[in-house]
Parts: structure tokens; sequence; C-alpha cells
């Protein structure tokens, strides 16, 4: 089965680079190089995955993640780690993010992943999304916190321990380990939701 | 202003109709008020309509003074002489604070200079307090912190305002040099077939994300520590600029990431802080950074690992509790660890049961930590990696 990829980044360069990368278990069905551009080849060309820039002009990669993370598996390339607006786009619906310098190899070894449906989550996501919890919960009441074992499988996940890894450790099966993982994506969701709610009522925003 | 100048105002009327029995001449009283009261409504309404008219600032400012050293003057005419001044005296301090907060301190000086004159030649008319020295001169004294507090207190902010504007200009250059730079270095990685010059950007791109984590540009440090385990604390002190300072972790860890993934080509290590993690005291720092490159060389030399994450978080209190429970030492309540950091590769692993190989290894990296109070594991399988992991006070 081959992977039909929607790439999306305001450099050429780099478009081409990728395509060049994919190699043959994935087919490019559609280019773009902001974000309006994106949403209409994603809805255009119903491709099963899709690779985003977080920084392109209007709205970048957190724009195309509200409007189709939905429907198709959206995963984050970028060069910035450690951004609020890297954890918004995780907290909209996008299945994770790549760091550009990953290998060509790994590269294809998580988008095949996230073809899936199986999330991308990296160490330094798993680092963000930690800190998040641990802010959330210092700070107010969480609209849904971590259990121990999903805040041991998330700490795992940014020691660099892989899915199979962490299963052996915790005597659960891979499978489990992802829904957890799964799991973590919707309470962030949530919490993220609850905070805005938060900020537009005590700023009397309606 | 206007608010501290109808405040002024209120008063002043207040403190003539209570003494209205006394007033020599209450018209000159009244005039005084009435002036007093335009002049208030009228500058109330200068930030709406003020650009409209074709005055300078200068002149509203000097106006104002005037008024001022008038209204002060003015007071002798309302007293008898020998009649104790109670017209009062705050109004004309509103001109001397919009002078110096407009003008700086010099000119709010200038202008309580100008306020002390005009009551002393009131003094003088109505020959009251001049024998009391000390009197007239906490009356100095307090026109001149009047308008000096106000030009030091608009300096000030002034000067934060600017510093804030800097900042964010600062930070704004850092961010998109920061993308544009690093997806070209990305590029060159991605696409170029001379392994040099992929080398070479990647060793940038290291540099670079390790200046922007805080470390300051350490080429010459990083240079020196390339083949010099031991060294490298102390180049990573220096290259860090932390001389007794808690310092953030990550520059430290990034060189040496940098360091190893030179000496060990092939090598991937991501080093990963948590934005949370808190920052190193000098004595932790060597402990800890001088026990992660250890780690490192010994992945390098054993483990047949292209892939290695450094990681660091808060330490929380139930892991410390049952790393210590498994290590068999008690932790004492005063040198809590409040630092996490795991260095876990993707080598070929041991069975800690059978290595002796290792022992080496795991006695120097603990003696590094218990001697700073800290606790240090290892844990291994065969054919899934190694992981070493650390908690120290911070």
């Amino acid at each position: 089965m081959v992977v039909r990829v929607v790439i999306a980044d305001d450099h050429g360069i780099w478009r081409s680079g990728l395509r060049a990368d994919l190699g043959e278990n994935f087919a490019v069905v559609g280019e773009a190089a902001d974000a309006a551009e994106a949403i209409e080849v994603i809805r255009t060309s119903s491709p099963d995955l899709v690779l985003t820039d977080l920084h392109m002009p209007n709205g970048g990669g957190l724009a195309v993640v509200k409007a189709v993370g939905e429907q198709v598996p959206v995963v984050i390339l970028t060069v910035s780690e450690a951004e609020s607006d890297l954890l918004d786009a995780v907290a909209s619906g996008a299945l994770g993010y790549l760091v550009k310098s990953t290998t060509s190899e790994e590269l294809r070894n998580h988008l095949w992943r996230a073809s899936q449906g199986e999330p991308v989550f990296s160490p330094s996501l798993a680092a963000l999304v930690l800190t998040e919890f641990r802010r959330v919960k210092a700070t107010q009441q969480p609209a849904d916190a971590l259990s121990a074992r999903e805040r041991e499988v998330l700490q795992l996940v940014a020691r660099g321990h892989t899915y199979r890894e962490i299963g052996e450790e915790l005597y659960i099966s891979a499978k489990t380990v992802e829904n957890h993982v799964r799991n973590i994506l919707k309470k962030l969701h949530l919490n993220r939701k609850q905070e805005l709610i938060r900020y537009a009522l005590e700023h009397g925003i309606e | 202003m206007t608010v501290f100048r109808a405040i002024c105002l209120a008063w002043a009327v207040i403190g003539v109709w209570s003494e209205r029995g006394f007033l020599a001449r209450p018209w000159a009283a009244v005039g005084l008020l009435t002036l007093m009261a335009l002049w208030t409504a009228a500058v109330s309404l200068w930030p709406r309509w003020g650009s409209l008219l074709p005055i300078d600032r200068l002149w509203v400012h000097l106006t104002e003074l005037g008024l001022g050293a008038a209204v002060l003057i003015g007071d002798s005419f309302v007293y008898d002489p020998g009649r104790g001044i109670s017209l009062p005296w705050s109004w004309p301090a509103a001109g001397v604070m919009a002078v110096g907060l407009v003008r700086g301190w010099r000119a709010g000086l200038a202008a309580s200079l100008a306020m002390v004159g005009a009551s002393l030649i009131t003094e003088f008319r109505l020959d009251t307090n001049l024998a009391d020295p000390v009197q007239a001169f906490s009356r100095i004294g307090l026109w001149a912190v009047t308008g000096l507090l106000a030009g030091y207190v608009s300096s000030r902010l002034r000067r934060a305002e600017a510093e804030v504007a800097l900042a964010h200009a600062r930070e704004e250059v850092a961010r998109q040099l920061h993308d544009g730079v690093l997806q070209t270095l990305a590029v060159i990685q991605r696409r170029s077939d001379d392994t040099e010059l992929a080398a070479l950007a990647r060793d940038q791109e290291s540099d670079l994300r390790r200046f922007l984590s805080g470390g300051r540009s350490a080429g010459p440090a990083a240079a020196a520590i390339a083949d010099d385990a031991t060294g490298a604390v102390a180049a990573l002190r220096t290259a860090m600029g932390g001389e007794g300072e808690p310092v953030g972790l990550e520059p430290g860890l990034r060189l040496l990431a940098q360091r190893h993934e030179r000496l060990f080509p092939g090598t991937t290590v991501s080093v990963v802080v948590a934005p949370d993690a808190p920052r190193v005291r000098p004595d932790p720092l060597e402990a800890v950074l001088g026990a992660a490159g250890e780690a490192l060389t010994n992945v390098g030399k054993h483990a047949e690992a292209d892939r290695i994450t450094v990681y660091a978080e808060p330490a929380d209190e139930d892991d410390v509790a049952e790393a210590a429970d498994r290590l068999g030492i008690e932790v004492l309540g005063r040198r809590r660890p409040t630092l996490f950091l795991s260095i876990k590769d993707n080598g070929r692993g041991f069975d800690p049961a059978a290595a002796t190989e290792r022992i080496g290894l795991s006695r120097s990296i603990r003696g590094r930590l218990t001697g700073a109070g800290g606790l240090a594991e290892i844990a291994s399988r065969p054919g899934r990696g190694t992981e070493v992991r650390l908690w120290i006070e911070a």
C-alpha cells in the first residue's frame, strides 16, 4: 500500500527534498506553500497523511490542523522545538511533530506509523506535554489530570524509550501503550480547551 | 494628574470655607479659587483637545507654573500680615509634578525652586514664619522633592519602556533568524551528498541551538573539550558563564551531545530539557555533567547505539522514593533531589547480573552523584539499550 501524502511548506527546496526522501512507499499527491492553499489541496485530493510546516504564511500549520485535523492525520515538521504554538498544534489535533533534522530513514518510519493513526510522539514533545500537565496541575483544577500510569508512559517516551520497550517495562502490550498516548492527547486537548474558556471568561470575551 | 488637581482644588475650597471668618479680602480668595478651577477644567481637556490647538505643550506647563506661583503669592493678599497661611499649597504642586514627569528631573527641580521663591515672597509679605528656619527649610525640601521625584519616576519608567521594547525586538530577530537559519541547515543536511558539508551543517545547528538555549557562543571551548572528558566540565562552566550562579542545564548538555556526535560519527544525541527543569548550582552541575559525559562515552565505547536521548525534568518525589528504595539508600529530608536526568541509548544493552565490565562505570557515576548528595541508577537489558538515571538537588 502506498501512502498518499500532501506536503505544505513555504520553501520549495524543502518540499522537493522531502519528496525525494519519502521513497516508494509514499506518493506525494499535492503540495502547498501556505495554509490556505494546503487546506484547499487537502480537500480536493483527500490524502492519507498531511505533512506541514509550523510557520507558514496565512496561519501556518496550526490553521491546517484546525481545518482538517479531524479528517486526516496531520504531522507537523518543524525546526523549532519547545514552543507553545507547537503544543497548541498538537492539542488541536495534530498527530505529533518531527524535527526537520530527523534522518530520512526515521522520517519514513515515523510517517508510515503516523499514516496508520499512531501518534508521533518524540521525546521533546513528551517533555512539553509533561510540563504542560505539571503547570496545569500547579495553577488550577485540571479538567482531566494524567493518571499515574499515563504519566509513567509519557515520561518513558520523553526518556527515549520505544513503545515496545515501554510495554515490556510496564508489562503491557505496545498497543496499550499507544492507547495511553492517545488518551494523553485527548486530555491535553480537553485541558487546553478548558483553559481557553476560562481565559475568555476571565477577560470578558463573549 | 487631572484627579490630583481636582482633589487639591477641593481641598483648597474647603480650607478657604472653614477659614472664611479670618479672610482679610474674601474677593481675592474667590478670585484665586476661580482661577484654579478654570485651569483645572481646562487642562483636564488637554489630552483630548490639546492636539487641535496651535499651542506648544511647553506653554501649557509654563502657564501652569505661573498660575501656581500667582496663587502662592496671591495668598498674601487674602490674609492680613501675621496670620498663618492657609489657602492650601498643594494645588501648585500639580504643575511642578507635571513638569518633572514630562521634562525630567532637572526641569522638575527648577520648577520647584520657582515655587519656593514664590512662597518666600508670600512669607515675607505676611511676615510669618521667617523666624523659623526649620519650617522654611522643610518647605523648600518638600518642594524640591516633589519636582525631583516626579522627574525620577518618569525617567525610570521611560528607561524600562525602552528596555522592554529592545528585548522584544531582539526576541523577534532571534526568532526570524532561528527559523531561517535552522531551516537552511536542515536542507543542507538533507540534500548534501558531501558528508563533510552535512557534518558541518549539523555542527552549526547544534551551536545555534545551544546559543539560543542560553549558552554563550563557545567555539573554542567546544574544540578544547573535543578529546578531553575531564576538562570538559571546566570548559563548560566558562562557556556558560555561570560562576557561582545557578544556570540552565541545556547549554552544557548540548555541548556534551555535540562533542559525542563528533567523536562517534553516525550517532545522534537528542537533548530534551523540560521547560520547567530547575537551574543548577555549580557543584551539582559539575557532578551531573561529569556523570552524563561519562555515560555518553561509555555508550560510544560499548553500546553500538546510533541514538541517544538525554532528558532532564524536575524530579518527581514518588520516583525519587522508589529509586532510593531500589538502591537501598535513605534520602534525607533536607537534601531532596529536585532534578532528574536520564541518558538512554538504543544499543545492545547488557545483563546487569552478568556484566562485570560495567561495574567500573557504575561505581564512577555513582561516586560523582553520591558525593554531591544525589542518586544514580543504571538499568539495562540485552537488546533493549541502557539507561543511566540521575537524581540530584539542583
